[in-house]
C-alpha cells in the first residue's frame, strides 16, 4: 500500500509540474489484465492486473538541439507490486558535422527486427521478447556522431556498467530450468558489478555499398549477465558469478533485393576466459560459455498483394552461445562443463490491416533444437485517436526445451496515448 | 510532365499559361504541366491529413512535409506531428536522377530507422489511400504513359482539358489515368486512376488553389479509393516555397 501511495504521489506531482514547465507533455496510460494457464498443474489464474504510465517532456532548443525527460511506472494490483523510475533524461546537441547526446538514453543499433546481435546496449528482457515490445532499456551514456558526405561514425561511452535486468519471466525460467535455479539467482544477485573506472565503449561506422546500408561496429564492454562458475571447494559446491570483459566485432546490412526487403546482422566475439583458480584445492566448472562465438540473424520481408497487403516476415537466428532463454548450463555428473550447443531459431511474422482502425499480427518463434516454440497472435483496435486495445495470446508449443517454462497467457490491454 | 507531385509533398503543379497553340495536343498540355513544378522544385508544407473508412469514420493526422526536386533527383521528408500514437514517425525517400528509390522509416518506439522495401511502393502509405509511390512523388507520366486528348469538359466549375493516359508497359502503377486540367491555370483539378480491367481505382481531387510565392497551390486535396470506399483528405495549412536545406533529406535528420 505504501508503494502504491508513493507512485500515485509521484504521478500527481509530475502532473502538476507539467504546466510549470510550459511544455506539451506526451506519453501513455495503460491498463491490462493477464490470465495464465499452467499446463502441468492444469490450473489457470489471473496473473496480473496492471496499470501504468509513461510521461515525456521534450523541448526543442532552437538550432542547439533538444532536451528530453521521461519517466514511467506501473502498479500491479494482483501482485501487489509496482515501480516508478526515470526512463530517459538527455540533452542532444548539433555542432557542424557532429551530433552528440548525453544522459540516460536509448541506443538502438542493428538492422534486423527485434533480434540484434550488434545492439550491444539496449538489452531486452524475456518479457519484452514475448510481448513484442522490442524497445529495450535506456542506459546512461555519452554518444557522439560524425557525419561525412558518404559515411558516418558513432562513438558511445558508458561510464558505469548496468547489468541485464532479471524480470519475473527470466527469474521463473532460470529457477525452473536448473536444479539449482534458486542458487543461480542468488549468485547473479551477489556477483560484483564493475563500478566506476570500468566503462563500456563502442564504435560504429556506417556507409552505403551498392545501395545497401552497411554498419561495422566494435564493442568493448561486459557480459550483460555474470559468467557463472560452479566452485568445488573444501566447503562443498557453490555458485559464483563474475562480470567478464567481452569484445565483439559486428557487421549489419540492410537493403532491398527485387521487391523484398532484406537484412543480415552478425557479431563475433565473447567474454574473456574465466581466471584460473588460485587455490589448488578448488575446482571451478564453467556454467557459461568460455570461448568466442558467433551470433547472427538473416531475414527479409515481403508484402503479398492480398487485400490491403499482407506483410510476411521471416528471420533465421543463430546463437553460438546457446539457448535464447537459458543463459547457464549445468555441469555434467563427471564434473566437466556442460555442453553448450549452438542454438538455431526461426522467427516468422504476419501482419495485416483490416481497416485503418484494426489490425492483426501473428508471431511465431521456433527453436530447431528444442523442436518447440511459441506462437503469439494479437489483434489491435483503435477506438478514437490515441485510444486502442489489444487482445493477445501467447501459446508455447512442442514438448521439450526452455519454452516449457512459459505458461499460456491471454492478455487484454487498453492504452491511451497523448 | 516531369513529375506531378501529388500533394502532400508538394503537390504542386505547374502554373502558367497554356501553350501558345490554340488547340494544344495532349502531349503539349502534359508538357506544359511539367514546365513548372510546384514549389519550384523545393519547398515545405504543414498539413492535416484525414483518413476516412468506408463507414465514414475519420482519423486525423498532422504532418510536416519537405520536398526537393532538382537535376540530381527527388527527395521527400515527412514527419508526423500528431496524433500521439504516430508522433515522431518520419519517412525519408531519396531518388537519384538515374538511380533506384531508397526509402527509410524512422519509428520512435524502435529508436532507429528501417529501410522500406521497394515492394512497398505499391502499398498503402501508413494506412492512407496514397501509395508510397504517390507520397514519394515517384511518378513519371511522360515516361510511363502515352497521352491522348479527349473532348474538353467542365470540372469544379472551370473549363478543363481532358487527357487520357494509357500505360506503356507493366512499369506503370495504373493501366489508365484520366486528368482534368484547368485551362486558365494549367493545373490538374481532378485525376482518375484506373486499375486492371480499366476499373476505376482511385480519384484525386485538387481544389482551393491559393497563390504561394506567385504559384497556385491546391490547399485541399482528396484521394478517394473507389474500390474500397475510403478517402484521404489533405488540408494544407502552411506552404513555403523557400529552398529546403539538403541536410533535411538525410538519415542523420531522421535520427534527430
Amino acid at each position: 500500500m505504501k508503494k502504491r501511495v508513493q507512485i500515485l504521489t509521484v504521478i500527481l506531482v509530475l502532473a502538476c509540474a507539467v504546466p510549470a514547465w510550459a511544455l506539451e507533455p506526451s506519453g501513455e496510460i495503460y491498463g491490462s489484465i493477464g490470465y495464465e494457464w499452467d499446463r502441468e498443474n492444469k490450473e489457470g489464474e489471473f496473473a496480473s492486473i496492471r496499470t501504468g504510465f509513461r510521461l515525456a517532456l521534450e523541448d526543442e532548443l532552437e538550432e542547439l538541439g533538444k532536451l528530453h525527460f521521461s519517466t514511467k511506472g506501473w502498479l500491479d494490483l494482483k501482485q501487489s507490486d509496482g515501480s516508478i523510475a526515470l526512463d530517459q533524461l538527455w540533452l542532444k546537441g548539433y555542432s557542424g558535422d557532429f551530433d552528440y547526446q548525453v544522459g540516460r538514453q536509448l541506443i538502438s543499433w542493428g538492422t534486423a527486427d527485434g533480434f540484434n546481435p550488434t545492439n550491444y546496449f539496449a538489452r531486452l528482457n524475456s518479457s519484452a521478447l514475448l510481448s513484442g515490445d522490442l524497445q529495450g532499456e535506456a542506459v546512461w551514456a555519452g554518444r557522439a556522431e560524425y557525419y561525412a558526405p558518404s559515411w558516418s561514425a558513432t562513438g558511445v561511452l558508458i561510464p558505469i556498467f548496468a547489468p541485464q535486468k532479471i524480470d519475473d519471466l527470466m527469474r521463473k525460467m532460470i529457477s525452473e530450468s536448473h536444479p539449482q535455479g534458486a542458487l543461480l539467482l542468488e549468485a547473479i544477485e551477489k556477483a560484483k558489478k564493475p563500478g566506476l573506472g570500468h566503462p563500456e565503449a563502442a564504435l560504429r561506422v556506417e556507409t552505403q555499398l551498392a545501395g545497401f546500408d552497411v554498419q561495422a561496429s566494435y564493442f568493448w564492454g561486459f557480459e550483460p549477465l555474470p559468467g557463472m562458475e560452479m566452485v568445488m571447494g573444501p566447503t562443498g559446491p557453490a555458485l559464483e558469478g563474475t562480470y567478464r570483459r567481452q569484445h565483439f566485432f559486428g557487421l549489419a546490412v540492410a537493403g532491398t533485393v527485387g521487391s523484398a526487403g532484406v537484412w543480415a546482422e552478425a557479431a563475433y566475439g565473447g567474454p574473456e576466459k574465466f581466471a584460473e583458480p588460485d587455490n589448488p584445492f578448488e575446482m571451478r566448472i564453467p556454467m557459461s560459455i568460455n570461448e568466442k562465438y558467433l551470433q547472427a540473424v538473416v531475414g527479409g520481408d515481403y508484402t503479398v498483394d492480398l487485400g490491403s497487403g499482407l506483410l510476411v516476415q521471416a528471420q533465421y537466428i543463430y546463437r553460438g552461445q546457446g539457448s535464447l532463454l537459458a543463459p547457464y548450463v549445468m555441469p555434467k555428473e563427471t564434473l566437466e562443463p556442460g555442453d553448450i550447443e549452438a542454438a538455431h531459431y526461426l522467427y516468422g511474422r504476419l501482419a495485416y490491416d483490416f481497416t485503418q482502425d484494426s489490425s492483426a499480427d501473428l508471431m511465431v518463434l521456433y527453436g530447431t533444437k528444442e523442436k518447440a516454440g511459441i506462437i503469439r497472435p494479437s489483434y489491435t483496435h483503435r477506438l478514437v485517436n490515441g485510444l486502442q486495445f489489444e487482445l493477445s495470446l501467447l501459446q508455447p508449443f512442442g514438448e521439450e526445451g526452455d519454452f516449457q517454462s512459459i505458461p499460456t497467457q491471454v492478455g487484454l490491454a487498453v492504452k491511451y496515448q497523448f | 510532365m516531369k513529375r506531378v507531385l501529388l500533394l502532400v509533398l508538394a503537390v504542386v503543379l505547374a502554373v502558367g499559361s497554356a501553350a501558345g497553340a490554340e488547340s494544344p495536343t495532349g502531349q503539349e498540355i502534359l508538357g506544359d504541366l511539367s514546365f513548372r513544378t510546384i514549389l519550384s522544385g523545393s519547398g515545405s508544407a504543414e498539413l492535416t491529413m484525414i483518413t476516412e473508412n468506408a463507414k465514414g469514420a475519420q482519423r486525423s493526422f498532422s504532418l510536416k512535409v519537405y520536398v526537393q526536386m532538382d537535376e540530381e533527383g527527388d527527395a521527400q521528408f515527412l514527419e508526423y506531428l500528431a496524433p500521439a500514437d504516430v508522433r515522431g514517425t518520419k519517412f525519408l525517400s531519396v531518388k537519384p536522377k538515374d538511380g533506384e528509390s531508397q526509402m527509410w522509416l524512422y519509428l520512435p518506439a524502435l529508436g532507429r530507422e528501417r529501410r522500406i522495401a521497394a515492394h512497398m511502393t505499391g502499398d498503402s502509405f501508413m494506412g492512407t489511400d496514397f501509395t508510397y509511390e504517390e507520397i514519394g512523388g515517384d511518378f513519371d507520366y511522360e515516361e510511363d504513359y502515352t497521352v491522348q486528348r479527349l473532348p474538353d469538359q467542365a470540372e469544379q466549375g472551370v473549363d478543363c482539358y481532358l487527357l487520357e493516359l494509357t500505360a506503356k508497359g507493366s512499369e506503370a502503377l495504373y493501366s489508365k489515368v484520366r486528368m482534368w486540367v484547368w485551362k486558365e491555370q494549367m493545373v490538374p483539378v481532378k485525376i482518375e486512376f484506373y486499375g486492371s480491367g480499366d476499373a476505376l481505382s482511385k480519384t484525386l481531387t485538387l481544389s482551393n488553389f491559393l497563390p504561394v510565392s506567385g504559384e497556385l497551390i491546391p490547399h485541399h486535396v482528396v484521394m478517394a479509393n473507389n474500390a474500397q470506399g475510403t478517402r484521404t483528405i489533405l488540408e494544407l495549412t502552411e506552404v513555403s516555397q523557400e529552398t529546403v536545406d539538403p541536410d533535411i533529406f538525410t538519415v542523420r535528420n531522421l535520427r534527430r
